[in-house]
């Protein structure tokens, strides 16, 4: 089921070639719109300095503490309010791209027009979405809360005793079992919007709980395609890293592939989301457990634009 | 042949030269003989000690002044607690856990009781809530020259380990623990007009200052304890009641502190003189220095190290840390007198013990984290050690007032340790390298100046810092760089030389600020008083930056000129055609000016360095004395760059990078690290963005 799942995934990332660039596109123009400030800013401070040329050979705290004294250090807030506008751009752009990514992975065999597809199902999904969003959110803060807390007393009980061993563990253990909690919030709201996106079910908080129910019931093959996406972009990591440290740092033309190698590696990150959700969409569609009884609406608009 | 010939020039060399010599003892003002029970389930130290104290001074001394420093533990209206509110070393005080000392007697030889003489004094802030500074009033002074003997027993409750001292579970490090005499200032020393006693108050940001002595100090403890404590251990005795008594002895120290664990992995190491250092390496320190062979031979030192079992795969960098240690200080700065030196990692939650300096006793800091790949690449263990050891040197050896000029252990240690640091592990990666992440002694203290910091100076008492956090960078770091912006002016062999005079004229004594000038001014041969005050005393900062740099075609030139005592008239079109030509030939020069700046309010001479298209590079000097200069250049070619201070001799630059300017943008560095920005970013809205 795991591999028939991801393999259902990966081909439809190959099926829609359009999809992938469009959300890679967005990513980039998202980030640069933070980015742009900390260019202009990282141009004016180093440009037409002969000193910065140390940052051409590696990260340097010297420097770029530096960079922020004297009246240069305003930007510093510029560059977080940027940043923190973009990030909640994002977010609010998530229930849009969810439901047009899950539209055009959905339509089956007409694969004409993929960013109409695309449009039609951002819009049409946006709401019920963003509730589902919502409920994720609260959810991620109650029990991450709860979790946490719990950890913070028990961590503080172990600071106490005469045991640095211990004092790391609980640090661990803390920070795997909040991780799997995160994992598990992300994997329900997936699965939520994919039921939803099937079945245009409107009873959105019974189908967050749903999700919730679904990936603990089904761990192995929810969290296999996590793991199995997040393992393939870790590799592709290692090769992005192993061919950068070969780049010579100083020449315009390893800046230039350092940028390129970037993006692509971006566009493989973006691809493997995109497949892990048609891999969840083709895991909901084969396991084919509806604990809710909400009918199949034959006006399906993901199976039937 | 080579190395024979060196040692040859080095002998001849080192007998050529003058040289002070190490004193061999220090004079002894202030004996200690203490016995001290611990009572390791109310964490309290049962003691009794006699004090023979000499009066140095030509005046009859009326009293006597102690310090208590447990009782800055005591309760939330001490000076301490309200200068740190709680919190030092990065540790918050934990509620409940006091710490105090109780002096139950005090009697002269002669019987008289001197507990209904005693008193509580505060001589730095009015705070009369403060404990920690204590005044005997004697029936009789004690005579010029005289001595007086006093048996005093004290009930003392350790805080949990908090500021330097205490317990935590069953770890104890035991400083600042005894009835201690501050010291008696005669006229004339450290600058004093008139004798007096300079017994400070405990600060959240002082550490101590105390006379030389003897001090033979009994122990006891339960017999699962393993002790470690300053000198030599010369007997250990069991009890019979399930305690051990560990005797330790030790002439020459300013201070006694001690610690107890049964968890302690005790690892014994020699060092050797004639085995750890080469003839060679005694020979060019020997002409560095110019002093004989014999005055730069190293003595053995025995090595203990008592290690957390959990960070036992870091015994090695430890014993390391320590061997180099013992080694380059002693080349350095004279040979290390004292025939042990203890090492002690602090124990599970006891981080506010390390990093801190006792006669030949030191306490440690690392963490389980670093005991294997990738984290054994940040050096923490090695440079606490290093620097720790360093204030054997600066502090226990040269004993200086903490209280009131730190910087002279402090920051000469740190600039002491950085020369140790950089020698064993680099320039670049000095404090970490790993995964391509690297941060070098240099950087480390050059990151925390800044141009906000001119509101405090170097030389000040150390509670007086606005802000409290200050004392970090003024008692640190910006004495290791002004040390070092002085070496790279004088040059390595003469700072060499004046940090060597410094610690001879001054070993076993207690010197001032003014003290280590007049050695710095005898032994470059310079009057470097004006640098001095400028970065010691006063409070500006230094920074040089390029203002403007432009380069343009010399512009057209008419009107009535002098040719050989004649007027000759260019009219604008002859002038015009004639550049043109020149523009032609490639032969019209180029006018270049550029602009230097000093931001800053400190002075000091500097290095130019001007680059122009297809020629050598131009050096020049500037005096820094007006705020701005301006330099004007005609040249075949434009101006590539200006650099001032080019070799980044003047560390405490607080600004490098506007020290240099560069005609033609050059994008790459922005570019990079733009483009790895906005990665990072994108990697961020991947993560939520769908």
């Amino acid at each position: 089921m795991l591999a028939a799942c991801i393999g259902e995934g990966i081909r439809s990332v190959r099926k829609n070639p359009a999809l992938t660039v469009f959300l890679w596109f967005w990513s980039l123009l998202l980030s640069s719109m933070a980015a742009f400030p900390a260019w202009i800013w990282l141009g004016q401070g180093f440009n037409l300095r002969p000193e910065s040329d140390r940052l051409l050979s590696g990260f340097n705290f010297a420097l770029f503490g530096e960079l922020a004294k004297y009246d240069r250090s305003p930007v510093r807030g510029i560059l977080f309010a940027s940043l923190f506008c973009v990030l909640v751009l994002a977010g609010l752009a998530n229930p849009l791209i969810s439901g047009g990514t899950l539209e055009v992975l959905g339509k089956g065999k007409d694969e004409s027009k993929p960013m109409k597809h695309f449009w039609y199902g951002a819009g049409l999904h946006f709401w019920r979405f963003l509730r589902l969003l919502l409920y994720a959110g609260v959810t991620a803060v109650i029990l991450l809360g709860v979790v946490g807390g719990a950890f913070s007393a028990l961590i503080s009980r172990l600071d106490d005793l005469p045991w640095e061993t211990g004092f790391f563990l609980g640090r661990l253990a803390s920070m795997s079992v909040l991780a799997f909690l995160s994992a598990w919030i992300l994997l329900a709201l997936d699965f939520a919007r994919v039921r939803t996106a099937v079945e245009e079910s409107s009873r959105t908080l019974r189908t967050w709980f749903w999700a919730l129910v679904f990936i603990w019931r089904r761990p192995f093959t929810t969290f296999g395609m996590m793991a199995s996406m997040a393992l393939l972009f870790v590799a592709a990591a290692g090769l992005y890293t192993a061919a950068c440290s070969r780049l010579n740092p100083a020449l315009w033309t390893a800046i230039a592939a350092g940028i390129a190698l970037q993006q692509l590696l971006m566009w493989y990150r973006t691809s493997l989301r995109v497949g892990l959700v048609a891999a969840e969409l083709a895991c909901y569609l084969k396991i084919g457990t509806l604990p809710i009884s909400v009918p199949l609406n034959s006006k399906n608009a993901v199976l039937n634009p | 042949m080579r190395q024979t010939a060196l040692l040859a020039t080095s002998l001849l060399l080192a007998k050529l030269s003058y040289a002070d010599t190490l004193p061999e003892h220090a004079e002894r003002v202030a004996d200690y003989t203490i016995s001290v029970e611990l009572n390791s389930d109310t964490k309290q130290l049962i003691g009794s000690e006699r004090i023979v104290w000499r009066n140095p001074s030509n005046n009859a001394i009326p009293d006597l002044w102690f310090h208590l420093y447990l009782n800055a533990f005591k309760n939330t209206k001490s000076t301490f607690f309200r200068e740190s509110g709680g919190r030092s070393r990065s540790v918050q005080f934990k509620d409940g856990a006091w710490g105090w000392t109780n002096i139950r007697s005090m009697r002269m030889a002669d019987g008289t009781d001197l507990m209904p003489r005693l008193q509580f004094m505060c001589p730095d802030d009015g705070n009369a809530d403060d404990q920690t500074v204590a005044r005997a009033v004697l029936p009789k002074p004690v005579a010029p020259g005289g001595s007086i003997t006093l048996d005093i027993t004290f009930l003392a409750q350790l805080p949990q380990v908090f500021a330097r001292t205490g317990y935590r579970h069953d770890f104890f490090l035991v400083g600042q623990w005894f009835p201690k005499l501050g010291i008696y200032e005669p006229a004339g020393m450290r600058g004093r007009r008139e004798g007096g006693w300079n017994c400070h108050q405990f600060h959240a940001a002082t550490e101590f200052y105390a006379d030389y002595g003897h001090y033979l100090v009994n122990i006891t403890v339960p017999d699962r304890f393993i002790v470690g404590a300053t000198g030599q251990r010369v007997r250990r005795r069991e009890n019979g009641n399930g305690t051990i008594t560990h005797t330790f002895d030790q002439e020459d120290v300013h201070d006694f502190a001690w610690t107890a664990s049964p968890r302690f992995l005790e690892i014994r190491r020699t060092f050797r003189g004639d085995e750890q250092v080469t003839r060679e390496e005694y020979a060019q320190t020997a002409a560095v220095l110019g002093r004989t062979l014999d005055e730069v031979h190293l003595s053995d030192v025995d090595v203990t190290l008592l290690l957390q079992p959990e960070h036992s795969p870091q015994a090695e960098r430890h014993v390391n840390a320590a061997m180099a240690a013992i080694k380059y200080f002693g080349l350095w700065y004279g040979r290390y007198p004292y025939k042990t030196l203890t090492v002690v990692d602090p124990g599970p939650g006891a981080a506010g013990a390390g990093g801190m300096e006792y006669p030949t006793f030191i306490t440690a800091g690392t963490s389980s984290l670093l005991n294997h790949w990738p984290l054994d690449r940040i050096r923490m263990p090695e440079l606490v050690t290093i620097h720790e050891f360093g204030h054997q040197f600066w502090y226990a050896l040269v004993g200086n007032n903490e209280f009131e000029e730190a910087w002279l252990d402090e920051g000469i240690n740190s600039y002491s340790t950085g020369r140790v640091t950089r020698l064993l592990y680099g320039e670049t990666a000095t404090l970490i390298d790993f995964f391509g992440l690297r941060l070098g002694e240099v950087d480390s203290i050059r990151l925390q100046n800044g141009p906000e910091l001119r509101f405090n100076a170097v030389l000040q008492p150390a509670w007086e810092y606005i802000p409290r956090e200050a004392y970090g960078f003024y008692a640190y770091a910006k004495p290791e760089l002004l040390l070092f912006t002085l070496e790279n002016r004088i040059g390595i062999q003469t700072m060499a030389r004046i940090m060597r005079t410094f610690q001879e004229r001054w070993r076993f004594r207690h010197p001032c600020t003014d003290d280590f000038f007049s050695v710095a001014n005898e032994i470059s041969g310079r009057d470097l008083s004006g640098y001095f005050d400028q970065v010691v005393k006063g409070t500006g900062i230094l920074d040089y930056e390029v203002g403007e740099a432009a380069s343009d075609k010399v512009p057209v030139h008419f009107g009535v000129f002098e040719k050989e005592g004649k007027p000759v008239t260019i009219n604008r079109e002859s002038a015009l055609k004639d550049v043109r030509e020149a523009d032609k030939s490639g032969k019209r020069p180029f006018e270049t000016k550029v602009v230097i700046r000093r931001r800053g309010e400190v002075i000091l001479p500097v290095e130019l360095a001007f680059k122009f298209e297809g020629q050598a590079l131009e050096r020049a000097t500037w005096d820094g004395r007006d705020r701005t200069v301006e330099y004007r250049f005609t040249r075949p070619g434009r101006l590539e760059w200006v650099n001032v201070d080019p070799d980044r001799k003047v560390l405490l630059d607080v600004d490098w990078l506007n020290n240099a300017r560069r005609l033609k943008s050059d994008r790459r560095v922005s570019t990079r690290w733009g483009a790895t920005y906005l990665f990072w970013i994108q990697n961020l809205i991947a993560l939520i963005g769908l």
